[in-house]
């Protein structure tokens, strides 16, 4: 059983097997490596001092509500040994606080990173320039912000950005990225359930997303922006203003399952008005790096 | 001390390694094996050697990747391994008449390297990749112009596999792919979409002849299945906002011609869908819409840069609900696709559009023809290169 665990996990390149592998990663016991930092010997047994917070399936609880979501991450190798896919995924995210709702179906990341960047001009004979970046794009489908009280609702039906990673970082914990951002969303009126108007944005929106996270994974930060402008069925052009940032600390760790405290805030594009929360979050599901170490006692 | 004598006549009668002009300089064939002299020339750079016995020629250059003076700086990128062989083999060769030929190391397939060695990609498929675009889209409806329209399109998946086999079979599945246009306001969207085509080696039916001498005729039918499901049109009208919901169509196709690896096609599809709409105001209603389309794709040169489409489809919604009757819907379209540049690998390419659409099935749309066109960019994402 514990083969047939690994051997997914060493498919975990494709997008299906990743959802297995991270199920099976977290549930199965390990090898011995007494030399992994990420375990701490014991004479119960060892248990991890280091957690993938990308690999996780989490349940929030918040100053003001709850929210839940699955995360995925992952990295595609190619032919050449330089080049590699960083795919990273959110399923199933949601926040719900007193008369409110934001949820995500899907968003993804994907972004090619090579130690050798550069443009090609294939015109007569192809010529390579050097760009100091790497290549990504993200996509989101069927986001939902809104009022449960019978208010208006937000619903983002599609958000497509392409990127530029300027940190080319060969890992998931350091991301500097800048982009253009397209976006297709619709105000339903909440009462009438039918769409009060659609918005659009044709790749007018620049786009910024910062993350930072521990080699431990005990600690993370990130930052997403989206500023310029886009255009609706009611009143055509405006200004689109909107961010999220958030740190989280893992704090304590319960039968190995992480739990951390997290402060987040949002500048909501629609009113243009700033929230704030603060909050628990529990990984009963989450991917631990390294191998589990001996215990002294064994 | 015979290696060093070697190595100091081939060092001394050929040339030292220089940066040369990549256009003029011929590429290493990757399909042949590849030798590795180490210290074969003055500075001690190690080569790598491709010898042709035809030719009489030894192709060389640096194992690895040069700066602008010839130094190598780094190893090649999707280089093969190559074999070691003596700083003698370069020496013989040299006296069996060979002529020594600065060359392109060698590069896979779908990838090219420039004077340095520096590898890029030169060939892409784009039927695997993920796609975002934008473009002008001016359209022209019932002799009202909207010059200033755009559009964004977007694709979360396009994703193509060939199976070959005595009956090749080439999958073609889309997820998560439509557009939004503004000014006016209409919108695009299908979850998914799936069609097969298939070369059939043995005909459906063959067809024997006995006047006078038997005679067999084969009647060759290439025919696919062609599904799409949750579809979704938007159109924003001052009668309100109308919505087309296609749950669920399903198409029988027949090729009328097909490429080798059958990703260029002329195809004809025929079958029937199940949709809903509704408008503010004038509520819902259901239709079961039988269609048939003529269409076809075509990739006009063997690196994909170039792909040309066509496509004519009419649609005939028969109202079961909510209404009665039939309505119609009739659209043509061209569109042409270019990869202009490509970053880190990654094609930026150049689409045209034209077409014309006809339909009465929403109120508030001119039912007259009205005219579009677009003209954007489209950034993809992965497009490895297309299969050998």
């Amino acid at each position: 059983m514990g083969a047939a665990a690994r051997a997914v996990a060493r498919g975990a390149g494709r997008w299906s097997a990743a959802v297995i592998a991270v199920v099976l990663v977290a549930a199965l016991p390990r090898a011995a490596a007494a030399d992994d930092p990420c375990w701490v010997s014991h004479r119960h047994g060892a248990y991890p001092a280091c957690f993938d917070p990308g690999n996780r399936l989490h349940l929030d609880l918040t100053s003001d509500g709850v929210g839940a979501g699955i995360r995925l991450r992952h990295v595609v190798g190619a032919d050449d040994p330089d080049v590699s896919w960083r795919l990273e995924h959110e399923i199933a995210s949601v926040r719900a606080t007193r008369g409110a709702i934001r949820a995500v179906a899907y968003a993804g990341r994907f972004v090619r990173h090579s130690t050798d960047g550069h443009v090609v001009l294939p015109f007569g004979r192809p010529r390579k320039l050097f760009l100091p970046f790497d290549i990504g794009a993200e996509a989101e489908v069927g986001s939902l912000r809104g009022d449960t009280s019978g208010g208006s609702l937000h619903l983002g039906v599609v958000r497509g950005a392409a990127l530029i990673d300027l940190s080319r970082a060969g890992n998931f914990r350091r991301r500097l990225a800048i982009g253009a951002a397209a976006r297709w969303d619709i105000e339903v009126d909440g009462d009438s359930r039918t769409a009060r108007a659609h918005a659009v944005a044709p790749l007018s929106l620049a786009a910024l997303d910062l993350r930072a996270e521990s080699r431990s994974g005990l600690t993370s930060a990130g930052l997403r922006a989206e500023v310029g402008g886009v255009w609706s069925t009611d009143v055509g052009w405006r200004r689109w203003v909107g961010a999220d940032a958030e740190i989280e600390r893992v704090l304590v760790a319960v039968q190995d399952r992480p739990l951390s405290v997290f402060v987040g805030g949002s500048f909501e594009p629609e009113d243009e008005s700033v929230s704030g929360l603060v909050g628990l979050r529990l990984a009963p599901l989450i991917r631990v790096p390294g191998r589990r170490a001996s215990s002294i006692d064994d | 001390m015979a290696g060093a004598a070697a190595v100091f006549l081939c060092c001394t009668a050929w040339p030292a390694p220089a940066l040369a002009d990549g256009a003029a300089m011929p590429s290493m064939d990757p399909s042949r094996p590849v030798l590795c002299i180490d210290a074969a020339s003055p500075d001690g750079q190690r080569w790598r050697v491709q010898c042709d016995e035809n030719s009489k020629t030894c192709l060389w250059s640096p194992d690895g990747e040069v700066d602008r003076s010839g130094v190598v700086k780094r190893d090649l990128e999707r280089a093969r391994s190559c074999t070691p062989a003596p700083a003698s083999y370069l020496t013989e060769r040299k006296t069996g008449g060979y002529q020594l030929v600065r060359a392109l190391p060698d590069a896979p397939y779908g990838w090219e390297r420039d004077e340095r060695g520096r590898v890029y990609q030169v060939n892409f498929d784009l039927k695997r990749r993920l796609y975002l675009g934008a473009a002008w889209a001016p359209s022209r409806v019932a002799g009202e112009t909207e010059a200033g329209r755009t559009t964004f399109d977007f694709g979360l998946l396009v994703w193509e596999h060939l199976r070959r086999s005595r009956s090749p079979t080439r999958h073609r599945l889309r997820l998560v792919e439509g557009e939004a246009r503004l000014a006016p306001y209409s919108a695009s969207l299908v979850l998914a979409h799936y069609d097969v085509s298939r070369h059939y080696d043995n005909p459906l039916v063959r067809i024997t002849t006995f006047f006078g001498r038997p005679r067999r005729s084969d009647l060759t039918l290439h025919l696919g299945t062609w599904v799409e499901a949750g579809g979704l049109e938007l159109h924003g009208e001052d009668q309100g906002n109308a919505r087309l919901w296609k749950l669920a169509t399903g198409h029988l196709t027949i090729d009328l011609w097909q490429s080798a690896d059958l990703e260029s096609y002329a195809r004809a599809r025929a079958g029937v869908g199940f949709e809903g709409a509704s408008q503010d105001g004038l509520g819902d209603r259901s239709a079961v819409t039988p269609g048939g389309a003529l269409e076809s794709e075509l990739t006009l040169d063997k690196r994909g840069f170039h792909h040309l489409g066509a496509e004519i489809e009419h649609e005939r919604p028969r109202y079961i609900e909510g209404s009665e009757g039939t309505a119609e819907r009739t659209r043509a379209r061209v569109h042409y696709e270019v990869i202009v540049i490509a970053l880190n690998d990654q094609p930026l390419s150049l689409r045209l559009s034209a077409g014309a659409e006809k339909r009465d099935d929403i109120p508030g749309l001119a039912d007259r023809w009205a005219l579009t066109a677009q003209a954007g960019l489209r950034f993809s994402l992965w497009a490895p290169p297309r299969a050998q």
